[in-house]
């Protein structure tokens, strides 16, 4: 049973370990390889800042891995911090899920001018460093990893049916159309400044109902901490821009007056896969004689590591719906 | 009389403190630092600086709400500004968790901190062997850099800075007519006070940036303070140990106090150790005294046994020593005065 996943950033790598950690036992033949032409730190994963804000199975995955010796290889570690609004809003449908959610007193708003309404809540952060990490991990009888940075697999079929593959993992994110056109699609261009700021302990998010989400400053500390605050739909340039800059330093200076003493370490701009919903979901592919199954797992926007594990889980439950099914329709067959 | 005169013994975060303090509300006085010891080698410079105050026994509670909420409320404006940075000073989160129910479920400082609460059941699950916890967001003045901060200002507002050992205040007397005693744990031998004595602390210092909260165990004896640079883990109370020296199996004691609190803390690296003696005393000496040798008289104020509390109220108990000095100055003045009659 051959499966190639295509495509290494977090939704790609933790497909990968999810389906190889619930199967490989199960079927003793499984060879997974992942194809991809960027991998970190090269992917739009890494441009993440990696924050997450909740959602369900991702969660617990996380929550069970924080106190391991794995969190620190993992990037992964709490924080607390800030979502900020210009109004009062309801509580989000997560608030139960985080630790500690509250809303913000009367002093500290005084720490957000321009700010009338607020929540405190502990989350945690997944930095990528889990990109290394998940990389890394896995059995690696089981599992090997193509690395093909020569290869942009120009459609889904010739390539990977070629090398025999029987299930095919399409996490292209962004890139999805190339192999696949989907109109649905779309980048949404997010620029971010990493500044050494480790006096910085909590996240900042600013909500602007009219400026739309991520296109409002926000301050997410790591290893660096992110300055980010641009969302454009619809564009595709990975250069940065000088205005986009000016843009995010005066709104995250303002919203974070300490910051102005902070080193600027790196500049980066990345293509969020946006989608209406995110396709994960099963197709049949047929060339000639021979079918292959493909299941989508992309466009996951801005939120693709907040729900990476969920998805991961229900990629590797299509996943055992096909297995099932061949061993249903077929007893194994000689390769043709 | 001349511009009055001040000598402030003493260059932990108390001396430096009261100095700035009396500068800034003496201006016709010239402020002089005298220290044998200065950053990074004062007992400041071991204490993780976290603002979670001590309870002294023998201080009105109001008294030592009114100095912690002074220290909080000049603390957080600096925090929030370009300058917090160089100052050392930050926002800190996180949780003090409890193995039985504390004596008070609202301890007096509860109003004064950031967004303080009871944490929940499902906050507790992250701590098993606690029952009971409060979750709150506070500040943290790292040292050295709090301390340099301290001594830039100086610098900038005329004060000079000094090192010599005084063995007795009297040697002051021929220089300088008011004198402030900020000397901590030194005060044992330099005033002779009985009454102060060593709490001795060692602590860890290590590189875990990845550590963004604080938690701290109700006993006082267990704490994990994230700073900018490395994390504070702790500690003793060791009462009467005047030892400085790190003992290397409380080393480890500590560490695996701490790592059971947050196991991520295994992967810490770069582990540093520090010790400081807490200068405690049931109360803070923050008063006047008048020496007085054949007819010459020196007032002193003294400002020391802040003990496991000096952060978290230096700059109350610095502003109240300024006015002591204050009035000394006032006094001197009046009879100088007087006396040109």
């Amino acid at each position: 049973m051959r499966v190639a996943i295509i495509g290494a950033g977090v939704i790609g790598l933790s497909t990968a370990l999810c389906i190889h950690e619930q199967y490989h036992g199960l079927v003793p033949s499984l060879e997974m390889e992942v194809y991809a032409d960027r991998f970190t730190p090269h992917t739009t994963s890494d441009g993440a800042a990696g924050l997450w804000q909740p959602y369900l199975k991702t969660f617990d995955y996380l929550l069970g891995h924080l106190d391991s010796a794995a969190a620190k290889e993992m990037g992964l570690f709490l924080i607390s911090g800030y979502n900020l609004f210009t109004q009062p809003v309801p509580d989000p449908s997560w608030k139960n899920i985080v630790l500690g959610f509250r809303n913000l007193t009367p002093k500290e708003l005084e720490l957000f001018p321009g700010y009338s309404y607020g929540w405190f809540n502990t989350a945690l952060m997944l930095e990528l460093l889990g990109l290394a990490w998940l990389q890394e991990s896995g059995d690696p009888r089981g599992q090997r990893r193509r690395v093909c940075p020569a290869h942009r697999a120009a459609s889904l079929s010739p390539q990977v049916f070629a090398q025999g593959a029987d299930v095919v993992i399409n996490c292209t994110g962004v890139r999805a159309g190339e192999l696949q056109p989907d109109p649905e699609l779309q980048p949404g261009r997010g620029q971010i400044i990493k500044v050494l700021a480790p006096w910085v302990k909590h996240f900042i998010i600013t909500h602007d109902i009219k400026s739309g989400i991520y296109n409002s400053p926000y301050v997410i500390p790591g290893e660096f901490t992110v300055l980010g605050g641009i969302y454009q739909h619809g564009n595709w340039n990975e250069e940065n821009s000088a205005q986009d800059h000016k843009t995010v330093w005066e709104n995250c200076c303002r919203l974070l007056p300490t910051l102005q003493k902070a080193k600027i370490v790196q500049e980066w701009s990345g293509l969020r896969p946006a989608r209406p919903c995110v396709r994960l979901e099963r197709e049949t592919l047929r060339h000639g004689h021979s079918q292959a199954e493909v299941i989508h797992n992309y466009g996951h926007g801005g939120f693709g590591i907040t729900i990476h594990w969920g998805c991961a889980m229900a990629a590797a439950r299509l996943f055992g719906t096909i297995l099932q099914e061949k061993k249903l329709a077929s007893p194994p067959q000689p390769r043709l | 009389m001349a511009a009055p005169k001040v000598a402030v013994v003493g260059a932990g975060v108390v001396g430096l403190s009261t100095a700035l303090c009396i500068a800034e509300t003496c201006p016709s006085g010239s402020v002089t630092v005298l220290s044998d010891q200065f950053s990074p080698d004062t007992t400041s410079d071991a204490a993780a600086g976290i603002l979670i105050p001590h309870t002294y026994p023998g201080t009105p509670i109001h008294v030592q709400k009114q100095w912690f909420k002074e220290t909080f409320t000049y603390l957080f404006a600096i925090s929030n500004s370009a300058e917090a940075s160089e100052a050392g000073i930050h926002l800190v989160s996180g949780w003090q968790v409890f193995k039985n129910s504390p004596k008070e479920e609202l301890p007096f400082w509860s109003d004064i901190v950031l967004g303080f609460r009871l944490m929940s059941k499902a906050e507790l699950q992250k701590f098993p062997q606690h029952q009971f916890g409060q979750a709150f967001t506070t500040l943290k003045c790292d040292c050295p850099p709090y301390l340099l901060w301290l001594e830039k200002r100086l610098k900038a507002a005329g004060v000079q800075i000094y090192t010599r050992k005084v063995a007795d205040l009297w040697e002051l007397h021929s220089e300088y007519n008011v004198v402030v005693n900020c000397t901590g744990i030194g005060a044992r031998q330099l005033v002779g006070d009985e009454k102060l004595f060593p709490v001795r602390g060692q602590v860890l210092k290590v590189h875990a940036p990845w550590v963004k909260n604080f938690i701290r165990d109700g006993d006082g004896l267990t704490y994990i303070y994230p700073g900018i640079h490395r994390v504070t883990l702790g500690g003793t109370r060791e009462k009467d140990n005047w030892s400085l020296a790190p003992d290397p199996g409380t080393t480890k004691d500590i560490f695996d106090r701490c790592c059971s609190l947050e196991p991520s803390l295994r992967g810490a690296q770069d582990i540093k150790v520090k010790v400081g003696l807490r200068p405690s005393r049931q109360h803070v000496r923050l008063q006047r005294e008048v020496l007085s040798q054949g007819g010459v008289k020196l007032p002193v104020i003294h400002n020391y046994g802040h003990g496991a509390g000096g952060f978290s109220v230096h700059r109350g108990t610095a502003k109240e020593a300024a006015r002591l000095v204050g009035e000394c100055i006032a006094a001197l003045q009046g009879s100088s005065s007087r006396a040109k009659l």
